[in-house]
This record gives structure tokens, sequence and C-alpha cells, in this order.
């Protein structure tokens, strides 16, 4: 039987309106799993998201107000201030 | 034939077995008994069997007996203060003696003794990611770019390796994106090995902090202590790899 590769995503958002993405292949024989694969990225509030799927776009476009993504580089600025850099 | 009401009927002890019941009917009178009943009641082939509960009942379609269920429900077994339940979602949980001693979609160590989920694994995964290095508006060109991480509860190690061809315009506040998780805090860390296309060469270490889902370089010198890596310290050639850990949320 030939083995069959379904790709499909799934993505979990943090408390700072990080979008997590997994998009995972999976691959099955008669009907039954017999192998998979995750590859993840982060999108962070205010990223590009031109190249993702409407799916998730659309959950950017709800998280991401103008307040989160302010939150969220002030947390980023202030990380790299604490590391004395 | 007139209407028998069963109330008009006349009471007799309750029948068991082979026990006889007389029918009456077109002037011929006949006896049948539960066995036969029972031996010769047809099959059920469809239809369902609930439990006094909507959302919780045993159908049969196409002669397959499937239990249905909703949010709520479970089927258990119980066998005096060992139990295992059934729940929907797929998650089977153990109690043994009355205690937690499992459950499918958690690992727990030690298996028994706790009920805080404190030490109840219910994440793992592994898989790879794709790093990238820029800073706030340039992505760097890479030839080779990547990454394999194991995720353990909420701790994410992570190594990756990655070889630029062109800086494309990078060059300040530079940083490895791309990382699979969120951090939950700036106590991530990273190793640095096998790096190359420096314009330093030697007196520094290497260093690095996660913070989002990028790690910032660091370099380390006996007269400028800890600072940032910097545009005069690498060239279009640059490469790395990279192993460290954090925890995300």
């Amino acid at each position: 039987m030939a083995v069959e590769k379904t790709t499909y995503q799934k993505y979990e958002v943090t408390r700072y309106s990080n979008i997590q993405v997994a998009t995972i292949d999976e691959y099955t024989e008669d009907g039954k799993v017999v192998g998979a694969h995750t590859h993840r990225h982060v999108l962070n509030p205010g990223d590009d998201t031109s190249g993702e799927t409407k799916r998730i776009q659309d959950v950017a476009a709800v998280e991401w107000t103008a307040e989160v993504i302010a939150t969220w580089e002030e947390m980023q600025a202030q990380a790299q201030a604490d590391a004395g850099l | 034939m007139a209407d028998v009401k069963i109330s008009d009927l006349p009471l007799k002890p309750v029948p068991v077995g082979t026990d006889l019941f007389e029918l009456e009917g077109g002037g011929v009178s006949n006896s049948v008994s539960l066995d036969d009943i029972a031996a010769n009641m047809p099959p059920i082939t469809t239809g369902r069997v609930s439990f006094g509960d909507a959302d919780f009942y045993i159908e049969l379609t196409g002669g397959n007996p499937i239990i249905r269920a909703d949010a709520g429900d479970y089927l258990a077994y119980i066998r005096g203060t060992d139990l295992w339940e059934t729940r929907v979602g797929g998650a089977v949980v153990a109690y043994q003696s009355g205690t937690l001693a499992g459950i499918s979609t958690q690992l727990r160590c030690p298996a028994v003794s706790f009920d805080d989920g404190v030490n109840a694994l219910n994440e793992y995964e592994e898989g790879t990611f794709t790093p990238s290095f820029r800073d706030n508006t340039n992505t760097a060109i890479a030839s080779l770019a990547d990454g394999r991480y194991v995720r353990i509860g909420d701790m994410v190690h992570y190594m990756f390796r990655i070889t630029l061809t062109d800086l494309n315009g990078a060059n300040t506040n530079f940083r490895f994106a791309g990382l699979p998780f969120s951090t939950a805090n700036d106590y991530g860390t990273a190793s640095f090995a096998n790096v190359q296309g420096m314009t330093i060469t030697s007196g520094v270490s290497f260093g690095g902090f996660a913070v989002g889902s990028s790690l910032f370089p660091t370099m380390w010198d006996a007269t400028g202590g800890t600072r940032s890596m910097l545009i005069g310290d690498i060239t279009n050639v640059f490469q790395c790899t990279v192993s460290g850990q954090y925890q995300t949320s």
C-alpha cells in the first residue's frame, strides 16, 4: 500500500500573543499513522504574516492590537537592557 | 378478539427460567417460557440503548456497536478500589487502591502517591525549525539553516547550525530568529561551537540569551567584558553551531 502524506497546522497563542505554529506532516498507510514530522515557527506581535495561511493571519489580526505590539516591543527592549546590551 | 389488559391478568409468582406462560388466542392455547423468548428473540441490528443521558448511549449502526458520549462522560471499569476510565478525548485514567496511578496523556513520576501534577509530564515533542540571522529589518542570506529541538514539559532543548553567504544589509542588533517556541523568561542560554567567518581571531568567548523566539548572541573579552555582537565582528560568511535550552510557557 502506498504511504500517503497529509500536512496540517496547529497553533497556540501565548499570554503575550505570540503565535506558535506547528506544521505537521503526517504519513499514513492503510489509514493508520506510520510517521509524523513537526516543524515549528513562532510569530511575534507585529511580525509579517504575509507568508502564513489565512487562518493564522486571521488569528494575528485579532490578537495583535496596537497595545499588544507596543507591550511586546517594550518587553524585548527591556530584556536586552537587562542583559546590559 | 377482545383486548386484554395486563392489570386484568391473575397475579402469578415472577417466572424464571423454564416457568411457563400460558398464551391463548383464536381459541388455541400455547405455552412459552423465558428461555424460549431468549433463544428466539431476533438480534437488535439497529437503534440505540440509552442510560438516561441523551448524550451517552450505545448505538447499533450496520451491526457495529458504538458507544457515543459527550465531553463529560466516560466508560469505567471498577473493581473494589481499583478503577480505570476511558474518557472522551482518549485519556485512560487508572486508580490503584483508590490512588491515581496514571493518565495516558501524562507520564507521572512516581506513578502513585501525589496528586498535584507537579511531576506529571504532559508535553513531549521533537521536531525541526529554521533559524535565521537578522537585525530589526534585514535577514541575512543563508546557505544552510537547520534546527532541531526536543521539548520536555516546558523546557525546550535546541540545537542549530547556520551558514551565511551574505549579511544582506543586517548590521546591528543581531539575533538568531526562528526558535521553535516563545520563551517564558530571559533565562535561556546558548553555547557556541564551530564559529567561523569572524573578523576576530582570538580572545573572545561567545554566549547568548533567548528572548521571545530569538537568541541574542553576546561576546566577552577581557577588555570590554560582555557586549553584543557587532557588524565589525563578523563577515558575510559567518557560520556557527549553537545549542542551548530555555523555558517556554
